[in-house]
């Protein structure tokens, strides 16, 4: 139990697997705005990231960078294979629970 | 292209992780709003200032005792050799933002920018204390924290950090035609993050 993710930092690391490549800061930010349907900032987004790479779950590299974005460099993060395990196993224990929930009261 | 505010652009460019001042200026020049990106703009500010606190803590401890060793001196010589002057209490409160500013400038001079938290942790913890209505009459005068109606100190000290870090070498937002580019490629605060990559 020990491994497993708070909710928004999980929502944050399935973003960056769904993402792929793409995985930077913008789309990352959006994806969890669409899926969470909340108004997350991007510097809590960066945070989540800053905290998943911490613990090893994603990694991250410069990319390149565009007159949009003042000339900074895109950083790209990707799951790493613990990042994945660990999000799978999140997802067993949240499925085993998940049945006794009923659906409605 | 939209550009965004000079001074948001300047605030992120000394305080927020490159890449995260590159992600909210691609969203502004996307068309969000100027009140999200002043929200984003602070919150990355804040984020940078904590981060740079944990990453430099001994610089922080070294940075608020710097600053408030030179109130306490400014104090006693302003209440000592100035006794005449205070009379007046115009002179008294000019002699406050002036103690107020140089020791901001100190800070932001010798101590980078997100060093400013250093002070105003201080001024915050002080503004509590005030607000509990602890007695801190054991407390020489000078270095009594101010009170919480004191806005004006406080931001003297912010702004003399400011300005104390104007011309210190440190990045700068340059306007290239259509873009803009800030020239420093890591930030202070996230510097030890991004060097492992």
């Amino acid at each position: 139990m020990r491994n497993l993710l708070g909710s928004f930092e999980l929502v944050v690391l399935l973003a960056v697997i769904q993402l792929g490549e793409d995985a930077y800061g913008v789309p990352v930010a959006r994806e969890v705005v669409r899926a969470s349907r909340r108004n997350w900032s991007v510097a809590s987004v960066y945070a989540a990231l800053d905290r998943l790479e911490k613990k090893g779950l994603v990694a991250s590299e410069l990319g390149e960078s565009t007159p949009e974005r003042g000339g900074r460099a895109k950083k790209y993060f990707r799951v790493t294979a613990n990042g994945l395990r660990i999000a799978r196993e999140t997802k067993r224990t949240f499925a085993a629970f998940w049945q006794i929930v009923p659906e409605t009261h | 292209m939209r550009y965004p505010p000079a001074f948001g652009a300047w605030l992120l460019a000394r305080t927020a992780d490159e890449a995260l001042a590159g992600d909210i200026t691609e969203e502004y020049s996307a068309g969000h709003s100027c009140s999200w990106y002043w929200r984003e703009v602070l919150l990355a500010a804040l984020m940078g200032v904590m981060a740079s606190v944990r990453q430099h803590r001994w610089r922080t401890l070294e940075a608020t005792l710097v600053a408030w060793a030179f109130m306490t001196a400014w104090g006693l010589v302003a209440a000592n050799e100035w006794r005449e002057w205070h009379q007046n209490d115009q002179i008294t409160m000019i002699t406050r933002w002036v103690g107020y500013f140089v020791s901001g400038f100190i800070v932001g001079r010798y101590f980078r920018f997100p060093m400013i938290a250093s002070v105003l942790l201080p001024l915050a913890l002080g503004v509590l204390l005030r607000h509990l209505d602890l007695d801190l009459s054991w407390m020489p005068r000078p270095m009594q924290p101010p009170a919480s109606r004191s806005v004006d100190v406080a931001l003297c000290m912010v702004l003399g950090a400011v300005v104390g870090t104007w011309r210190t070498g440190q990045p700068r937002i340059v306007r290239h035609g259509d873009a803009i580019e800030d020239t420093r490629l890591r930030t202070p605060a996230f510097a030890s993050h991004d060097s492992s990559h």
